[in-house]
């Protein structure tokens, strides 16, 4: 028992073995494992030993720009302060935020006040405002204005002696995409920022950049913007968000397949008929139409979201859950998709726009009706596609994807439909009305996986029928997890990539709907076909599927 | 129905509830009884026009995770375990077995099955759970023993809850660690805090036996994690080897029935385990509370770490700790202090000589025993960490000296 207690002090620095950086973050004697693009650092507090759980990354300071807009005050802000109140951010963690809003320090903090009461998890009490207020201070000025990045520059320096952020800094752009070139490089010339190619001393400061999509509009502006941004950021230090792989339910898909022993034998062509994607809203464009008017469905969710989702199922096993060993099996997936071009694309993507109809009972107006839309737009807010993944595991099972907006309900999931029994025994028995094995994984809302298969009607006579059985995540665990922007920012912090999209992965994405963009710029439509709000989308979208023998799930 | 917000469940009726009195327990008629009152539950489901219930058609799968196994003395105790699975958020027991050891005057078992369904509100799935209390006369250790394993859900982790610890020790809790994969414990309850930490210290020995937690442990990871935090810098990190005073203050003891003295003794365990601090020998009681000069370092350059413990009343500490202090000396100067200000918040300050002092608030809600038993419920192993700071301190309080 003695020996327990004299228990030294860690003095050693272990290379971690590759097992050890999956999601450990410290190991039991307290080495905490920093990751950064796949690389790994140690640094040592023997109090954090058995820490684990609770990932906390070092100080530092957040630089947003863009801070008085709608990402920041619905979702960044609030995240933020989740995190801040409760435990993972440390002592002196501070926020600057940058825009062309006339306030100072004081009503930055009362505006902010506002976005946070009205969005956070946590209630906002007079103290823990003041406490996390104190750490928020506003520069004014233009993005395209040098000016601007002194003053920054300077009110960095000063947070940093104040706060003790040690000069680790995490800039987030929530801007409009045209000013991330111009930010990134008044970042590089003024100094705030600086490249880090190998982040060796632990106790060096560090600073990364994240990015919200869009990642470009096409292939090529994907190429400018990357190349853009490695003039200044490293891609170690560039953390592109799609806050739909900081769903639970998303990172879910991956624990299911590579978890479990029982499903991935027959994840394969050897079983699976088909995959249905279905990302479905029932909103409308709300007051995004500027943007939306430039991107349509295909590029907002298709080539982000969707080809994301496509990824998780169609990936093979990563050795590690660890960020290069993830994102390597997505871009090989994404390498191995096969997109439609040319005259195919007219065959196998069909897009339409919402016109007037119902929702919830509601009447809703038609898509160039809404506000800020053109009366003559031809911005498709449907997309429905067929796309084919040559590889071994995949070769000829085509995967559909389906979304858009006014659809009768929201509900994203992702449908693998299995193929029919070689032989059934009980067709003797007269007209069996089997569907085949469906297995369905919800990502949202009420997230879940259900099971299609048949089963014998109680009786003495024998009958089948298919059931479903459910099983609902939050039946087995209750409670609500973390944002997915909370568990975002927090793995930026902590220099975590897995759940961010790389360089090559956001190319190959492009790379896939390219063709697409290409054949609908040369074949411009005058008139999209209509879907009535409330609606699975244009006929046009069943004929896609239907031309397979196959039918669109109603989810 | 009403919904709740996403932190709280509520029952969405009151439970189906089933009992009878035995000579001997029938297992099979448990089982039939759970059965029947699910079926009934899911007829009664169907005449309602709800929508959050009726989101799913086809079978509802009730997902299992876990057998929770409670000891208590009386049926009012079990009336207030039943409260308290009844709000676990998180990881809620797919079935819930409550001992009874002193629940009645005759010979013979008494049964009691029921099933419960849970909303969480914004149209999420219920959680169901069933529970199953058997009430035995006083002295029937070794038949609510044998009356267990049947009861439990095949294949899932068991987890044997014992909130009031020392009574239960003798041949039924023997019988039940070899059953159960953890036990859950509450030292704060122990009025003989000697002897308490050393059983569990002890039972922490046996390689084979169930992991052990205790819920005080739990409710120090946030004081932990705070205190770790100030460490995490390059600059501070030298001032572990030059602290020298150290002040734990912990909280008399509470309405509850739970006193922080274990809380304060455990903290001062885990410091000195993880910092490789020494113990000549027991706290002695001097005008302020109890201290202890600790030696730190390598035998031969050690230095002395001063630790003093003391108890409040300052009514948020209660039950648990009140501050947490600790003082570099000259070689890298530096204090570092985590306080409970309030029942929702805790306070951080931190202040060196090169450094300006930084205070912090955090949201830190004193844990009630579901929120506790609910983070216990999640971790299916044990915590080294605990065990070594719990051997420290169960060695640190003097033989004897009840609270
Ligand atoms: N909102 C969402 O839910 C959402 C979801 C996914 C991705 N995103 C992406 O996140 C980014 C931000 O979206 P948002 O909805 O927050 O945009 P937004 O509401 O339009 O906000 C834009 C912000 O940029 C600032 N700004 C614009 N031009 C400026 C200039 N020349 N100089 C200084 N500041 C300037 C605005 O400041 P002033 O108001 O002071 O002019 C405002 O703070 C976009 O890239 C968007 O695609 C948003």
């Amino acid at each position: 028992m003695s020996d327990v207690r004299t228990l030294p002090r860690p003095t050693t620095i272990h290379a971690p073995s590759p097992s050890e950086t999956l999601t450990v973050e410290m190991d039991h004697v307290g080495h905490q494992f920093v990751q950064d693009g796949g690389d790994l650092t140690t640094v040592v507090n023997p109090l954090r030993a058995g820490l684990q759980l609770d990932r906390v990354p070092a100080p530092c300071v957040m630089v947003i720009f863009g801070v008085s807009g709608d990402l920041t005050e619905r979702k960044l802000m609030p995240a933020l302060y989740d995190l801040a109140v409760g435990l993972p951010l440390p002592e002196g963690f501070s926020i600057v935020g940058v825009s062309r809003r006339d306030w100072n320090d004081e009503q930055f903090r009362a505006e902010m006040r506002k976005a946070v009461a009205a969005h956070a998890r946590t209630p906002v009490t007079e103290e823990s405002w003041e406490s996390f207020a104190s750490g928020l201070f506003y520069v004014r000025g233009s993005f395209d204005d040098a000016a601007t990045y002194t003053k920054l520059k300077e009110r960095l320096e000063t947070v940093d002696r104040e706060r003790r952020a040690n000069g680790n800094r995490l800039f987030y752009l929530a801007t409009p995409p045209s000013f991330y070139i111009p930010i990134i490089e008044n970042l590089g010339q003024c100094g705030i920022a600086s490249r880090q190619d190998i982040y060796v001393d632990p106790h060096e400061s560090w600073n990364r950049i994240v990015i919200e999509k869009p990642f470009g509009h096409d292939v090529a502006s994907a190429h400018a913007l990357n190349a853009a941004i490695a003039t200044v950021f490293s891609e170690r230090q560039i953390y592109r968000i799609d806050h739909y792989l900081g769903k639970e339910t998303v990172q879910n898909v991956l624990a299911f397949r590579f978890a479990n022993i029982l499903f991935e034998p027959v994840w394969t062509r050897h079983y699976v008929d088909h995959v249905q994607i279905t990302v479905a809203e029932s909103i409308g464009v709300e007051n995004r139409a500027a943007y939306y008017e430039e991107a349509g469905a295909l590029r907002d969710m298709v080539q982000s979201h969707m080809l994301q989702l496509l990824a998780v199922v169609a990936m093979e096993p990563p050795a590690f859950f660890n960020g290069n060993a993830v994102r390597d099996e997505k871009v090989k997936v994404f390498r191995s998709v096969v997109p439609p071009t040319g005259d195919d694309v007219a065959k196998y993507v069909v897009r339409g726009q919402y016109a007037a109809g119902f929702i919830d009972g509601q009447p809703v107006p038609g898509y160039r009706q809404e506000k800020g839309v053109s009366p003559t737009s031809t911005t498709e807010t449907f997309v429905a596609l067929k796309l084919g993944i040559d590889n071994w595991r995949w070769a000829d099972v085509p995967f559909y994807l389906r979304t858009g907006k006014r659809l009768p309900r929201r509900v994203t999931e992702i449908a693998i439909e299995f193929q029919r029994v070689p032989h059934l025994m009980f067709s003797s028995i007269g007209k069996l009305d089997l569907q085949p094995n469906v297995l369905t994984m919800r990502i949202q809302p009420d997230e879940g996986i259900s099971l299609r298969f048949a089963a014998k009607v109680p009786g003495a006579s024998t009958r089948l029928r298919t059931v479903r059985m459910d099983f609902a995540y939050g039946a087995a665990f209750g409670g609500a997890g973390a944002d997915a922007y909370e568990r975002l920012l927090l793995d930026a912090m902590l220099g975590d990539p897995t759940l961010f999209a790389r360089r090559d992965e956001v190319e190959a994405a492009w790379a896939i709907v390219q063709p697409i963009l290409d054949a609908w710029a040369d074949q411009p439509v005058q008139h999209l076909p209509l879907y009535e709000a409330g609606t699975w989308g244009p006929d046009k979208a069943d004929d896609l599927i239907e031309r397979d023998g196959r039918t669109w799930r109603r989810p | 129905m009403t919904t709740t917000s996403l932190k709280t469940v509520s029952p969405a009726r009151p439970p189906l509830t089933a009992s009878w009195t035995a000579p001997v327990l029938d297992a099979a008629r448990v089982h039939r009884e759970l059965d029947r009152l699910w079926k009934e539950w899911n007829e009664d489901r169907r005449g309602e026009e709800d929508a959050a219930l009726h989101a799913y058609e086809g079978a509802l799968m009730r997902a299992s995770t876990l057998n929770l196994i409670v000891v208590v003395e009386t049926l009012a105790e079990a009336e207030e375990i039943e409260l308290v699975v009844g709000e676990l958020i998180e990881f809620s027991p797919s079935r819930t077995v409550i001992l009874v050891r002193n629940g009645r005057k005759a010979a013979g078992l008494h049964i009691r099955v029921s099933v419960h369904e849970h909303l969480q509100g914004r149209g999420r799935p219920a959680i169901q759970r069933e529970s199953v209390t058997v009430a035995a006369k006083e002295g029937s250790d070794h038949i609510l023993a044998s009356v267990t394993t049947p009861l439990l859900v095949p294949e899932l982790p068991g987890f044997l809850y014992l909130p009031r610890f020392l009574r239960a020790e003798g041949p039924l809790l023997q019988d039940l660690l070899r059953i159960a994969d953890r036990l859950i414990v509450d030292s704060a309850t122990a009025t003989d805090p000697s002897r308490t930490l050393r059983s569990l210290a002890n039972l922490t020995q046996d390689e084979t036996g169930p992991r052990l937690s205790d819920v005080v442990w739990t409710r120090l990871t946030a004081w932990r994690q705070l205190i770790a935090q100030f460490f995490d810098q390059g600059v501070t990190q030298p001032c572990l080897e030059a602290l020298d005073d150290v002040e734990i203050v912990c909280g008399k003891w509470d309405g509850d029935g739970r006193c922080g003295l274990t809380a304060g003794l455990l903290m001062a365990g885990w410091l000195a385990t993880r910092l490789g601090w020494r113990a000549p020998g027991e706290l002695v009681h001097a005008r302020e509370g109890w201290r202890l000069t600790l030696r730190a370092g390598p035998r031969g350059r050690s230095r002395e770490v001063l630790l003093r413990l003391r108890m409040t009343d300052h009514p948020p500490a209660c039950g648990g700790l009140s501050s947490v202090t600790l003082v570099a000396g000259p070689e890298c100067p530096g204090t570092f202090r985590v306080e409970r200000t309030d029942d929702q918040a805790i306070t951080t300050t931190s202040e060196t000589p090169t450094m300006p002092r930084v205070s912090r608030l955090v949201y830190g809600r004193q844990m009630d025993e579901p929120a506790l038993l609910s983070q216990e419920l999640r971790n299916f192993t044990g915590d080294p960490i605990y065990e070594e700071a719990l051997v420290f301190a169960a060695d640190l309080w003097p033989e004897g000296v009840m609270i």
